[in-house]
């Protein structure tokens, strides 16, 4: 494989996992602006914070109006991380390394482009926000079920996860970060539940990541029916959560990473 | 624009019955509705968008990808006139192939006296870094398009040969794909020749130009100038059927005296290299110093035989318009035949006379400036406007040898599809060519572009112009 077609597919994959994320983190955003009594600012500014976008979302509004993050984040064309603006850069990336990936991959990707330029061609209004941000899950686990089914499992598949995890990890990193932390509990739990869900059927081969992430569901389970506090559950969380994360990241997946050691390291 | 006289209608004869080769689709027709086959034209687009089948259009603002539009009305050629224009296209490639080994040799021709001596020493095309090197299995020109038009049943005129990096190929390719998806009950009734193992085909026929001093099986990669080539596409297509790399300049490098590609494993040499980069481009120590899309020093590997190059630089000689009216006294000098494609007559403005006569009529000709490609540069005299005309008599005037005139030809005509049923539509035909040692290949077909404007006689993807399937009878 080529040195660029390498770098082009990590990229690529690097792209569709940070819109992925940016949509979860969207939806974290909404949900509490609209479970909150007073005004919604601060939760949209904190989802503005998340994404490290603060500065160049400053330079464009005064205020945190959901209208202005949601449109911003999603297809402003001022934002180069706004998911339109990932999403041609992904696709860029595989049209340049095309001959690296499947006729599925390529579609799947191309698909999820295509839909996304149309759906955001004009402002979102919030009525469309559940929707869309339904949509680009959908389409990024197209992309995914494409990789997963199709491809060999050869240095391209390799460097498509490697993307793909050191992507999480640096999102992960993120969250943590941001002081808010209810904000980075509610999205982290979102971000790992489905992570859950593939791990339920262990007939897919991928048994070996859905261990820890069955103990986080636990512990989601536990926190979202309560009211989490979380100068508790954030040290906990990130004692749990991050060496795992990085740890994909390093060992590019499950490829490399035999269930027992998961098992040991819970 | 009225025309002179009806053009040729190759489905349908005067009085309203269907011409031989289209007898068994027209009967297939007759049966169909024209709401479904309208929905079926609409999936067709859907399927060339998600696939990516799109061309970028030089100059756009947002370099918008467009959709080259796709007619599913086949146009359909007999067996027997396939037979006869692949005679005459094997002849002429093998003529263009012994004009340019003799250019860049001994240049007999101009001895001679069949093709004046300035209009090779003064073009642009040539390239005298070729003169004395013979190219490996001593094959100019790999792959060939040759453009073919029709006006009568069988009257054909060769238009153009493209004799560099001609394209369209995967065009050619994934409308039958796509033919074939949609109207599978058309094939199993109406015998079609396959076009489908041309990828493997242009695989084998560079393998069999191999450098010299290559043993085992030669590694082969599909230069691309890069994403924003208007024929990305196609580049990525070829090297995905083919199981050939795709490489740009900037992956290459030139290591041990072999030209090599960065992979991930280490630098891998490169015995033959499809480029779809054009020769100014190629080596900016050889060419243009300033181009980023080629090898830094590739001229000197390939004159040192460790490295070949398709088609092999200066082959646009050959393909040159002003050299295009030479045409039949080429094929007669190599051949010893005479040609068996007619060319379309041809004024050279270069000439007092012809350019008298150009100027004179420019309403009825079409102008050409012998350097352009691709329908740029070009008056369609009966389609320009008092003002059009009169701006490019000027240009004319100022530089005569730059232009070449022909008859406005009335071109013969296909239906296409419209909201009403069928319609009549001018169309060209370009088979492709491939040329190794082992001899001359001829894909049964090869790309028919129709130009969708009702009257309009500009066939390019670039002006407006669609494509359709192009099928060939079985015998």
């Amino acid at each position: 494989m080529l040195g660029r077609t390498a770098g082009g597919i990590f990229w690529m994959f690097r792209y569709l996992e940070r819109c992925e994320n940016m949509a979860r983190l969207l939806e974290a955003g909404h949900r509490m602006a609209l479970t909150r009594n007073t005004g919604s600012d601060e939760e949209w500014r904190s989802v503005v914070t998340t994404a490290g976008l603060q500065s160049g979302y400053e330079g464009r509004y005064d205020d945190y109006a959901a209208a202005h993050v949601v449109n911003f984040l999603l297809r402003d064309k001022t934002n180069p991380t706004s998911v339109l603006a990932m999403l041609e850069t992904a696709r860029h990336n595989a049209r340049m390394t095309r001959t690296a990936l499947t006729r599925e991959v390529w579609e799947a990707t191309n698909i999820f482009w295509m839909r996304m330029k149309e759906a955001l061609a004009r402002p979102v209004r919030e009525t469309d926000l559940p929707g869309l941000i339904a949509m680009i899950r959908q389409q990024s686990a197209q992309v995914r079920g494409a990789l997963h089914g199709s491809m060999l499992r050869i240095d391209v598949y390799n460097f498509a996860r490697l993307g793909t995890f050191l992507e999480r990890a640096d999102s992960t990193a993120r969250i943590l970060d941001v002081k808010y932390y209810a904000a980075a509990v509610l999205v982290l739990c979102r971000l790992f539940a489905r992570q859950c869900a593939v791990g339920d059927n262990p007939a897919l081969g991928l048994c070996r990541a859905c261990v820890p992430m069955a103990q986080c569901r636990g512990h989601a389970a536990r926190w979202c029916g309560g009211v989490p506090d979380p100068r508790r559950t954030l040290p906990a969380l990130t004692r749990f959560l991050l060496p795992e994360v990085a740890r994909q990241s390093l060992l590019s997946g499950e490829r490399l990473w035999p269930p027992h050691a998961v098992a040991r390291s819970g | 624009m009225e025309q002179p006289k009806p053009a040729f209608d190759e489905m349908l004869r005067p009085d309203g019955g269907a011409r031989s080769a289209y007898s068994d689709y027209a009967a297939w027709f007759e049966g169909q509705q024209l709401a479904a086959l309208r929905k079926k034209a609409e999936e067709a687009d859907a399927v060339f968008r998600r696939t990516g089948i799109t061309f970028n259009v030089y100059g756009a603002n947002e370099a918008e990808e467009r959709l080259i539009p796709f007619d599913i009305v086949p146009r359909i050629v007999g067996a027997k006139e396939w037979s006869r224009l692949s005679r005459g296209i094997e002849q002429r490639v093998r003529a263009i192939n012994a004009f340019l080994h003799d250019i860049y040799h001994r240049q007999e021709i101009i001895r001679a006296g069949r093709v004046p001596e300035e209009l090779i020493a003064k073009n642009s095309a040539f390239l005298p870094a070729m003169i004395g090197f013979t190219p490996p299995g001593r094959v100019y020109t790999h792959i060939v398009g040759i453009d073919l038009v029709r006006t009568g049943d069988d009257e054909f005129y060769v238009l153009e040969d493209n004799a560099r990096t001609p394209s369209g190929v995967s065009y050619m390719l994934e409308n039958r794909e796509t033919m074939m998806n949609m109207f599978p009950e058309l094939f199993s009734a109406i015998r079609v020749r396959e076009v489908g193992s041309y990828p493997k085909n242009l695989r084998r026929s560079l393998e069999a130009c191999l450098p010299q001093g290559c043993d085992g099986r030669p590694v082969v990669a599909v230069l691309t100038p890069g994403i924003f080539n208007s024929a990305y596409f196609e580049h990525a297509f070829l090297a995905d059927q083919m199981g050939a790399e795709l490489v740009e300049g900037h992956d290459l490098r030139i290591i041990d005296g072999r030209v090599a590609m960065r992979t991930t494993q280490g630098f891998k040499p490169i015995d033959v290299l499809y480029r779809r980069v054009d020769d100014d481009f190629l080596d900016p120590l050889a060419f243009r110093p300033e181009s980023q899309l080629g090898v830094p020093g590739i001229m000197d590997l390939y004159r040192a035989g460790k490295i070949t190059i398709a088609n092999a630089p200066g082959t646009g000689i050959a393909d040159d318009k002003a050299i295009y009216s030479y045409m039949p006294e080429i094929v007669e000098f190599y051949t010893g035949e005479k040609p068996l494609l007619a060319n379309v007559p041809t004024w050279r403005c270069a000439e007092p006379d012809a350019l008298k006569y150009v100027l004179a009529n420019l309403k009825e000709l079409v102008v050409k400036e012998v350097h352009g490609s691709g329908g740029y540069g070009m008056l369609v005299g009966p389609a320009a406007s008092k003002a059009e005309l009169e701006a490019f008599a000027k240009k004319l005037k100022a530089r005569p040898g730059n232009y070449i005139a022909q008859p406005t030809l009335a071109l013969s005509t296909v239906p296409v599809l419209t909201k009403a049923g069928l319609a009549p539509r001018h169309v060209d035909l370009r088979p492709f060519v491939l040329v190794s040692p082992n001899g001359i290949e001829i894909t049964p077909g090869g790309l028919t572009r129709v130009a969708l404007k009702k009257g309009s006689l500009v066939v390019n993807s670039s002006q407006g112009g669609g494509t359709k399937d192009s099928w060939v009878l079985e015998d």
